[in-house]
């Protein structure tokens, strides 16, 4: 993409006229491109504006199932209270609140770790491997990607099952301990372990597939120089292969610590929709406090912190899409 | 680079957004979707059954649409009593389309919520332990002035009559209730030898006993999925304790307290001696685990002898009887809960009027005998109790108890309190003193919120 940019650049300006346009090629050229991108802003603005400016309207104010009747029909229930940051500093006293975040940010750690390594280990043996076999592991990734999510999460329940699951059945097989009836649930460790699994062999295509495409803009003239040079596989990659891979590396992890850490589907499906407290996830700690206990307020706060922390991640992703951006 | 920075953290919010809305949207065709919380319009049954703008509330005739949510229960369970009611509404109404939504324990009420904000059924079905909350926060429409006109509203069973009572105001009609009762295998019992159901917990436990030696190793003699705790309860109950009581306006939760856990003490012998059901499942299988050959007993509500020999579900050939669960002494049998559910209508309801018809129609006499001889069911009122005849369930609907009438009650169930702390304590992972104190002081914290 840095290469096809500098070529472009020049010849670029040198089509750049001086003289002033007609008016009527000028009003195109201003009113054009803010026509263009007009249909894609007022779908932002519905889907994620007015979205986005309740949430922040809610995490101030006392709401809940009173409030919610009151919404459409004024001579029933309460009407929504101002309450300041109240529920801020609910939220930064409750103890359970340190915990969900403490458990969701090592969730998060674990889970990036793994798909980063995972994946980026297959995308280098996708390079590696012959055609056939490649073609083979290529068209089994995409038909992981493929899954849908909740399709993928059954399957994994099933295979995790206390009763019937074809894990027990086969680590007890192979003798590696007793697991006829073993609840892979019961202990919160086990459980987030079967969370991962389902989690990482979700992303792992993603991540496998683009680093082979990265792989593939690293030069071979410039690997088969450093050879030469008599350098080492290990220097090569550390030398070579890794800062020219460094772009993608950083925004494939932003993207899996954005997308891990609001992990949710999955918990909630594996815990067939009424996941215990020692399974909460800072996603779904906000929607227990929203839907369940009905206190709105609260668990808009609870978003709002949430997007804040991935705000703050998302800016090393931007940095370097912008930084591609300008090719310099 | 500092013009860079400032770029990249603006579309960052956007990217961090972006990136919430399309994790969570994946899985919104089974989870409700966990966007902000005024869309109302994550309810499609709700926003699509809008009634007709054009009709109003008239005492006959009329034309528009009735929308009813009912569980799943009467759908899979009683299908014929509900085209009956609404046979015998169009009798009155034929100009009115009835339209019955089924709904799920599991999210119904995160549905109604969001109902409720926008337009609202004209009839809902609520679990009898789910009421209090929405007569409280002022949602459901108060019928005391039309109670006569329901009939059998003088005989009304009263755990189901005082769930649709608040402040002396009624806010519902009974629709049914249900008991627990012991349903076992006949033939397991006969091949251990026992001829005579328990009298006592301590029975109870030998003839589990009796029947391990005779069951299949995968069998459970008692099955007890571990977050049963409807069933837990009877056993805290049973042994003089409570879940909470209200001293002088402000809750107390009472699990921690001796009587309290000398019965869940018991609950737990029981379940590691006879139970193989995991800690962590709730009791929504233990019929169909029964069908499959996993359960020489269950603890389970009447209706389940019919699904444990379902043709379609269940297995047909497995000779099924029940008796009362036998409590600490003989003659008195532990307390079963008594659920149930009622039909009330939300205030927000513009036809009120058609909605009493209706609900008359399902769960008056008429309908209501129907419903028990068809689904052995315990009737919403005390005169039809008869129709059951001698059944163990009626028996032991005579003993029950009931959840506390906190406002926030509803609270307590929907985070699953008591189902996790009895995960907790049947799997070892707490001990039953730890565990209930962690559960008090949650209740305690629901109970007497705002």
């Amino acid at each position: 993409m840095a290469a096809v940019g500098t070529e472009l650049q020049p010849s670029r300006r040198q089509l750049t006229p001086r003289r002033r346009l007609p008016l009527r090629q000028r009003a195109a050229k201003v009113g054009g491109p803010y026509l263009l991108i007009l249909p894609s802003v007022v779908i932002i603005l519905a889907v994620l504006a007015y979205p986005i400016y309740k949430l922040f309207e809610l995490s101030f104010q006392t709401y809940q199932l009173p409030q919610l009747i009151h919404e459409s029909h004024h001579k029933l229930g309460k009407a929504p209270v101002w309450v300041g940051f109240a529920n801020f500093t609910k939220v930064f006293e409750d103890s359970q609140f340190w915990t969900v975040l403490w458990r969701t940010i090592m969730f998060t750690a674990v889970n990036v770790g793994a798909t980063m390594v995972l994946g980026t280990a297959i995308g280098v043996l996708l390079t590696k491997m012959s055609k056939p076999l490649r073609v083979v592991l290529s068209v089994v990734l995409i038909l992981v990607w493929a899954t849908p999510q909740v399709v993928g999460i059954t399957i994994w329940n099933w295979l995790f099952d206390q009763q019937f699951g074809v894990i027990n059945y086969t680590l007890t097989k192979l003798h590696l301990g007793h697991f006829v009836g073993h609840d892979w649930y019961t202990s919160s460790w086990q459980g987030f372990l079967v969370v991962t699994c389902v989690v990482v062999w979700g992303a792992i295509p993603f991540v496998a597939i683009t680093m082979q495409a990265a792989l593939t803009q690293v030069p071979d003239e410039i690997l088969e120089a450093a050879a030469v040079d008599g350098a080492s596989g290990l220097q090569a990659f550390r030398r070579i292969t890794y800062p020219m891979l460094r772009p993608i590396l950083v925004i494939l992890t932003s993207l899996s610590v954005i997308w891990d850490f609001q992990v949710f589907t999955q918990i909630y499906i594996l815990r067939d929709n009424r996941p215990e407290p020692w399974y909460y996830l800072m996603s779904i700690f906000s929607f227990i406090e929203s839907f369940k206990v009905h206190n709105f307020g609260l668990g808009a706060a609870l978003s709002l912190i949430t997007m804040l922390i991935m705000v703050s991640v998302s800016v090393f992703y931007i940095r370097q899409i912008l930084r591609i951006g300008d090719a310099k | 680079m500092k013009a860079r920075y400032l770029t990249a953290a603006t579309l960052a919010a956007v990217i961090a957004v972006a990136g919430c809305s399309s994790s969570k949207s994946t899985g919104s065709s089974t989870t409700p979707t966990a966007s902000a919380p005024a869309a109302g319009a994550s309810t499609p049954a709700a926003a699509a059954s809008t009634p007709a703008a054009a009709s109003t509330p008239v005492a006959a005739g009329g034309s528009g649409t009735l929308t009813v949510w009912l569980q799943t229960d009467a759908q899979t369970g009683w299908p014929k009593e509900v085209a009956a009611a609404q046979t015998a509404f169009n009798a009155k109404y034929p100009n009115v389309k009835v339209d019955v939504q089924y709904q799920t324990w599991a999210d119904h009420l995160t549905k109604l919520d969001a109902a409720l904000a926008a337009s609202p059924p004209d009839v809902v079905e609520l679990g009898n332990t789910e009421t209090t909350k929405y007569m409280a926060d002022g949602a459901l429409a108060d019928i005391s002035a039309d109670k006569s006109k329901f009939d059998n509203s003088g005989t009304w069973l009263k755990g189901l009559a005082d769930s649709v009572t608040y402040n002396g105001k009624t806010f519902g009609v009974p629709y049914y209730a249900g008991a627990r009762g012991v349903i076992y295998s006949t033939a397991a019992f006969t091949q251990a030898g026992i001829t005579a159901p328990p009298t006592t917990l301590a029975e109870l436990q030998a003839d589990g006993d009796k029947l391990k030696a005779v069951i299949p190793s995968t069998q459970s003699a008692l099955y007890w999925p571990g977050k049963e705790w409807y069933g837990a309860m009877s056993f805290v109950y049973g042994y003089g304790g409570d879940i909470a009581s209200n001293a002088s306006g402000k809750w107390v939760a009472d699990l921690e307290q001796p009587n309290a856990v000398a019965g869940l003490t018991e609950l737990k012998t029981l379940y590691s001696d006879l139970s193989k059901a995991p800690a962590d499942i709730d009791e929504s299988k233990q019929d169909s685990a029964m069908a499959q050959g996993q359960a020489a007993m269950i603890y389970g509500n009447g209706w389940e002898e019919g699904s444990v020999n379902d043709p379609k579900t269940g297995n047909p050939a497995l000779k099924i009887d029940a008796f009362p669960m036998p409590g600490k002494d003989a003659g008195s049998p532990l307390p079963t809960f008594l659920g149930g559910s009622d039909l009330v209508i939300p205030a927000a309801s513009s036809h009120v009027a058609w909605a009493e018809e209706w609900i008359n129609d399902f769960t008056g006499t008429t309908g209501m005998t129907a419903l028990v001889n068809d689904a052995k069911v315990i009737p919403n009122t005390t005169s039809l109790i008869s129709l059951l005849g001698n059944s163990p369930f009626a028996a032991a609907a005579a003993q029950s108890w009931f959840v506390p009438t906190a406002p926030n009650w509803a609270d307590v169930e929907s985070q699953n309190v008591l189902q996790n702390m009895l995960s907790s304590i049947l799997s070892g992972k707490q001990s039953i003193p730890d565990a209930t104190k962690a559960a008090d002081s949650q209740i305690n914290t629901i109970l007497n919120g705002s």
